[in-house]
């Protein structure tokens, strides 16, 4: 049995409703940031809270790779995604049949293996069109 | 301050030669920097010099083969700013008055690079990295927006390629001197769609060096000393996949920053020399750098102002697209052609009567920072 190992801690998480990351919230001007900052590089107060963020966002941009990235072979599509909490995300996309998206599209965030290594299925978050 | 003068340029061969190392490469610019103002190596007093791969001690390295040691010597690295990182190293030395002459050097290897052969990806540790960020992926995000928002096509990219690779026919130092038609760039290789190949700047082994010194000692050396007016340095803000990832909140900033300090405005300016890195990404530049309005990049491309005889031509050098992008050495590199054209010096390829130049470098991804996390900007002047 491969171990299931997060191919980064503590940015998402899988209830049993699904997917979604886990970013922070200045707790002084509101504003939400994902990844997580350190504090608040708008107000630059240190008081930052963990926030659950939404699952769905709309597609703000994407791209179809035809060469190797780090970890994924060809092709492989990723994207940038708009989430209503005003971040946006990049992340890899579930591919389309036809390997066609639109930006403004919906998108809803899954939880899937990303690659393997030595044994260990490494699982992260993705992006899938919403029909 | 004072004032501070480039006296001499030079560059290596750019290709792919991966039976060279670094310091050989270095060293085949210093030489022609050297001979190009016939300076002695003795004369030199500081050196800066830049790489992005493999680095260490690649000042000492290269200067030991053209005998120059026992002086101060600066290694940096700044993504693809870091050879202007190097010559704003060596201007900052002499404008203080800690040093009367000295010089900037820009190398990197690509072939022999941990990277060689694959896509740029963000730092190692970087978060998007391991997600499927690379270069190209970026500037080909950015070229959907371009061509959603901005009505731009990607005959528009096709043709930035065109006309650098038509430049880059009459540059005997670029790597690739073959004109390209708009269909040849469209059916070329996808890289990342709607970027294909032609619309991506060549892994590039290569090196240029500048020769800077004080305006006085600069009379000895030369009949036409090239001022610089302004040298510009600044990081990204945290503005982390910007609003509006078209637009380059460091690269307005700085060119603001620059023109102030020339004293001049994007108008005074008779060429310019920039981070092409993707054939898209030029347009969006030429708004960074207040060439046209914001907006109107496109249609300054259009109009064919940007090409050799138009009203500002933009890398008649041939651009990182046709003359290569040895990472850090692009940012001396352009410097150089700048020199060229203030003097005279440009060949078939000349800007007619150019005073003033601009040398642009954009680069860096960082995850938390806008997406070119170092800027820089020079402006030359004869």
């Amino acid at each position: 049995m491969a171990n299931v190992v997060p191919f980064w801690g503590g940015i998402f998480e899988e209830d049993a409703v699904g997917g979604r990351l886990l970013g922070n919230k200045c707790k002084s001007c509101g504003k939400i940031y994902f990844p997580k900052a350190r504090f608040c590089f708008s107000c630059f107060d240190k008081e930052m809270e963990e926030v659950g963020l939404s699952r769905r966002g709309k597609l703000y941009s994407y791209t179809i790779g035809r060469m190797a990235s780090t970890h994924f072979q060809p092709p492989y599509a990723v994207g940038l995604i708009d989430l209503p909490e005003g971040v946006r995300v990049f992340g890899p996309l579930i591919m389309t049949e036809d390997g066609t998206y639109t930006i403004g599209m919906e998108m809803e965030l899954v939880i899937e293996e990303l690659w393997r290594e030595n044994h260990n299925q490494i699982v992260g978050y993705k992006f899938k069109p919403v029909v | 301050m004072r004032e501070v003068a480039v006296i001499g340029v030079g560059q290596s061969s750019f290709g792919k030669f991966p039976e060279r190392t670094a310091a050989d490469l270095g060293a085949e610019a210093v030489k022609a920097a050297l001979e190009d103002c016939g300076i002695s190596p003795k004369a030199i007093q500081v050196a800066y010099a830049a790489r992005n791969y493999d680095t260490n001690c690649t000042a000492q390295g290269i200067l030991k083969e053209v005998g120059i040691r026992g002086l101060e010597m600066v290694n940096v690295e700044n993504a693809c700013a870091g050879g202007a990182t190097a010559f704003r190293g060596v201007w900052k030395e002499i404008a203080d008055g800690r040093y009367d002459v000295g010089i900037a050097i820009g190398v990197e290897s690509m072939t022999t690079s941990p990277i060689a052969g694959k896509l740029i990806p963000p730092e190692k540790s970087d978060l998007e990295g391991h997600l499927g960020m690379t270069m190209p992926g970026m500037f080909a995000m950015v070229a959907r927006r371009q061509m959603e928002e901005y009505g731009m096509t990607v005959e528009d990219f096709a043709q930035v390629s065109v006309k650098n690779h038509r430049h880059g026919c009459l540059n005997p130092k670029a790597q690739y001197r073959k004109e390209f038609t708009i269909g040849e760039v469209l059916n070329s290789r996808m890289i990342a769609d709607p970027i294909t190949l032609l619309m991506c700047c060549p892994n590039t082994d290569g090196a240029a060096a500048a020769i800077l010194c004080s305006m006085e000692v600069a009379r000895k050396y030369t009949t036409i000393p090239i001022r610089v007016m302004a040298s510009t340095l600044l990081s990204g803000e945290y503005k982390y996949l910007q609003e509006d990832i078209c637009v380059s909140p460091v690269g307005r900033r700085i060119a603001k920053i620059a023109y102030e300090m020339a004293g001049c405005d994007p108008k005074d300016v008779d060429l310019v020399e920039m981070h092409d890195a993707f054939a898209n990404e030029e347009i969006l530049r030429y708004e960074d750098l207040g060439l046209c309005k914001p907006g109107e990049g496109i249609d300054l491309l259009r109009s064919g102002a940007t090409q050799i005889g138009g009203r500002i031509p933009v890398n008649p050098s041939g651009g990182l697209l046709s003359l290569g992008h040895p990472l850090s050495a692009s940012g001396v590199r352009t410097i150089c052609e700048i020199v060229l054209h203030l003097r005279g010096q440009a060949g078939a390829r000349q800007t007619p009567n150019a005073k003033v130049g601009l040398a642009h470098m954009l680069g860096g991804l960082v995850a938390g920072l806008e997406h070119g996390a170092v800027a820089s900007v020079h402006i030359l002047a004869r």
